[in-house]
This record gives C-alpha cells, structure tokens and sequence, in this order.
C-alpha cells in the first residue's frame, strides 16, 4: 500500500517544496558549492563545446566572402585602436601619477606585475535579467571570488561563484554591479552601474557637478574600496547628464567589450580584494551601547 | 519512460539556452527552453513524474546560473499544481487552454526566481522585471510553445498509448 501522501497531490507538491527550501538554504550558504562543483562539470563541458560551434557558425553565418576581410580590418583596426587607447591611458595614468608623485619624497612605483590565468567562455546564466558568464578555469588554477576579469579592452567583470573547475563571473553590465570609476581627463570619480537589462549599458552616476565631462572620455576604474586594482578600463562616455538642480551629474558609458561574443578572458589572480567588513563590525562594536 | 528522457532532454535544453542566451536576447529578455518543456510536458505528463521532471529542470538551470541551487524548481512546482488542478476540472485541453498555461506558468515562474534572487541579493526593481524580462519572455514563449508542444505530445503518445491527465 502507498504511503497516504504518495497519492495526494497537494502532500507531493508541499514535500518538495520543502526539499526545495532545504536546497535553496544550503545553496546559499555554500555547504552544497562542492556538490555543485562536481554536478556542474558534465554540464559545463557540453556547454562549452555548444558555444564554441554557436560562435563558429554564427560568425560563418554572419559573414559573406566579399565583406569578410573588409569586416576583419575594421575588427583588427577596431582592436588596435582599442589597445592603443587602453595604452594610452595606461601611460597618461603613469605620466600624472609621476608629476603629482614626483612632488612628494617618499614616491614609490605603484605598479606590479600581474599574474593572469586565461580561462575560455563556455556559457551564459541560463537567467535572462543576470547578466553573468560562466568560464572553464576555477580553485584548481587558483581562481578565487572576488578577482577582477578582463580583456586586452578593459574589464569584464569579476568572479562571483567559483568551483574546482568553473566560475561565474559577474559582468560590469550586470544590473547588481557597481564599481568605482574615475574620468580619465577630470579625474572625477563616480559609481558605474550595470545597466545591461534595460539598455545594455553602462551609467556612471554621482559625478561631482563640477567635473568636465566630455564625450568619448574613457572612464577607468579608480580602486576606491579596495574591489578592483586601479586604472582598469570600464567604457567611453557616450553622452551625459547636467542638470542645475541637481547635486551630481550622470554620464551614459559603453563598454569597448562585446559581451555576448566573447570567448576568451583573463583572470587576475594576485589580486586580493581588500575586506573592509572588519571597519563595519569595529563600527557596530563602537556604536554598541 | 518519462523519468529517462527527462535528463537528456532538459540537459540540452540548458546548454542550449546557456549557448544562444547573447544571440536571443530581445528587450533583455530570452526565452527559458527548460520552462517551457517542463510545463508543456506537464500537461499531460503523471504529477509524480511532472515534478521530476521540475526537479531535472530546475537544478539543470540553477547549476549554469548564479542563483541558489533549487531556486528554479520552486516556481515550477506551483505551476504544475496550478495546471493539474485546473486540468481535472476541464473536459478537454485544447491548443488556447495550452497557451494560457503557457502565460500563467511563465509568470509564476518569474516571479518566484526573481523573489529568490532579491533575498540573496540580486533583486531588480519590479517595474523592470515587467518590462525587461516577463514581457520579451511571453512573448517568445508564446512563439515557440505550439512546435515543442505538438512534439512533447508526440513523444507522450509513443510513451503512453493511453494519453490523458493522470494525478
């Protein structure tokens, strides 16, 4: 004889429901990340061979043989421009850090050397409102959360899930992310939010009211907040808000990056986040009565 | 029969949506394979076997995203209660009746996911899950829902030669 809640919908519909809840909760705490890890690596290497035939014949589709190599030069010419700017910046950074550093005594080289793991893209979030990316490299090649992820253009992202053999990245285009940016020419700094649900840009908002914006500034993360090294290219301004009344400006960004077709990224993996959470519990122990 | 052919079957329907997710995409939202299949075999699929195939589903979809594992599977339990319940108390299911399961299901699943993200952090504003994720996503689903139907119900026939509602 079956169990009397075998045969009544509504008492198989409430157990898994709380098979559901105990899944979720141990989900979220991480107790299941192992599990997952290993349920996930059969999935993660169809996928990964899934994306590679779907950007093969996307692009083979998308392409005739008489535009093909004017489309490739202008992709080599897009590249180059990119790489050179992203140079550029790179050395208009180090020139004002040397003119303003070389007025103090106690200068020291802020740079160092970067320790990448390249990692390929083998699928997106199966949600359609994250916008995240899933890649083939995890613990085993020392890939940790929190690690910023770019591309030879700027930054992707950074890695907010990880197993032995995968992570998810959260790309700055996500709605949830917020990074700290800086104006390359103003040096103003302000907060870029995703905005890639509702128009599949960036925004930077919080832009002193004093600063000059000017359209196709690159803006570059600032390091604010101990998150993400600093001088990372996030995007070009592509328009702006002023408005008198208010107390900070607004500007539209677009990232040099092409998220839906990228297929290789690069993992910063000596990079640690800075934790701050110690100054927030100092705070709520000093605030205690 | 059913229990075996859920795997490979929801697998590829992740992979596949995983892989298109970029080329899919209208007005932020993309269609959901894996929804879609499970409601659709549901219909006339055993409630014990339908919520495996939600148990399948889900975790499939929740293993490729960000979300807590389990969150998917939430919102199709309450859909296929929905549409067995609704289903006992029709004569027949014809090809509309289908479509707004279609509708109801996609909403309810949209709903829950999207009030499990918010209390694990990655909530977005309601406004905008209208507008940028159940919008473009009934409208692909109401789209694509007639072919995966006609073959689901194929599959079904071939599987049970009685075809009918079961609870």
């Amino acid at each position: 004889m079956r169990p009397r809640w075998r045969s009544n919908p509504i008492g198989i519909i409430f157990i898994s429901l709380i098979v559901c809840a105990v899944l979720i909760g141990l989900s979220a705490t991480g107790i299941l990340r192992p599990v997952e890890g290993i349920a996930a690596a059969p999935i993660n290497f169809i996928t990964g061979i899934f994306n590679r035939a779907q950007l093969s014949i996307s692009s083979a589709l998308g392409e005739s043989a008489d535009i093909i190599s004017l489309r490739n030069r202008i992709y080599d010419l897009e590249e180059q421009l990119a790489i050179i700017q992203a140079e550029n910046i790179g050395l208009r950074e180090i020139a004002s850090d040397y003119e303003r550093l070389a007025d103090l005594l106690s200068y020291t080289s802020a740079a160092q050397d970067e320790e990448l793991v390249t990692a390929e893209v083998i699928g997106l979030d199966t949600q359609s409102s994250i916008r995240s990316i899933i890649i083939n490299q995890g613990t085993r090649s020392g890939i940790e959360v929190g690690m910023p992820v770019v591309t030879q253009l700027g930054l992707v992202g950074r890695i907010i899930d990880v197993s032995a053999n995968a992570a998810h990245v959260q790309l700055v285009t996500d709605q949830n992310s917020a990074i700290s940016g800086r104006l390359q020419n103003s040096r103003a700094e302000g907060s870029v939010v995703g905005r890639g649900l509702t128009n599949g840009i960036l925004e930077m908002q919080h832009i002193p009211v004093d600063s000059e914006i000017t359209e196709g500034e690159l803006v570059v993360t600032s390091g604010l907040g101990g998150n993400l090294p600093p001088d990372l290219v996030i995007g070009q301004i592509t328009s702006y808000r002023d408005f008198e009344f208010e107390l900070s400006q607004s500007a539209q960004l677009r990232s040099l990056i092409d998220f839906n077709t990228l297929e290789f990224v690069l993992v910063i993996t000596n990079f640690e986040p800075a934790d701050i959470s110690v100054f927030d519990e100092e705070d709520n122990n000093g605030q205690a009565p | 029969m059913g229990y075996y052919i859920s795997l490979p079957v929801l697998i590829l329907a992740a992979v596949l949506q995983s892989s298109l997710m970029g080329q899919l995409r209208i007005a932020g939202g993309a269609p959901d394979f894996v929804l879609l299949i499970v409601l659709l075999w549901s219909i006339h699929a055993p409630l014990n076997e339908a919520v495996f195939w939600a148990f399948v589903g889900g975790i499939v979809t929740d293993l490729m995203s960000i979300i807590p594992l389990g969150s998917s599977v939430v919102g199709m339990l309450l859909m296929i209660y929905l549409i067995k319940r609704l289903s006992v108390q029709l004569f027949r299911i014809n090809i509309v009746l289908v479509a707004g399961f279609v509708l109801l299901g996609t909403v309810i699943q949209i709903s829950v996911t999207h009030l499990i993200l918010a209390f694990t952090g990655f909530g977005l504003l309601p406004g905008d899950i209208f507008q940028y994720v159940i919008i473009p996503e009934l409208f692909y689903h109401l789209l694509l829902f007639l072919p995966i139907y006609l073959v689901m119900r194929g599959v079904q026939q071939r599987i049970y030669p009685e075809p009918g509602t079961r609870l």
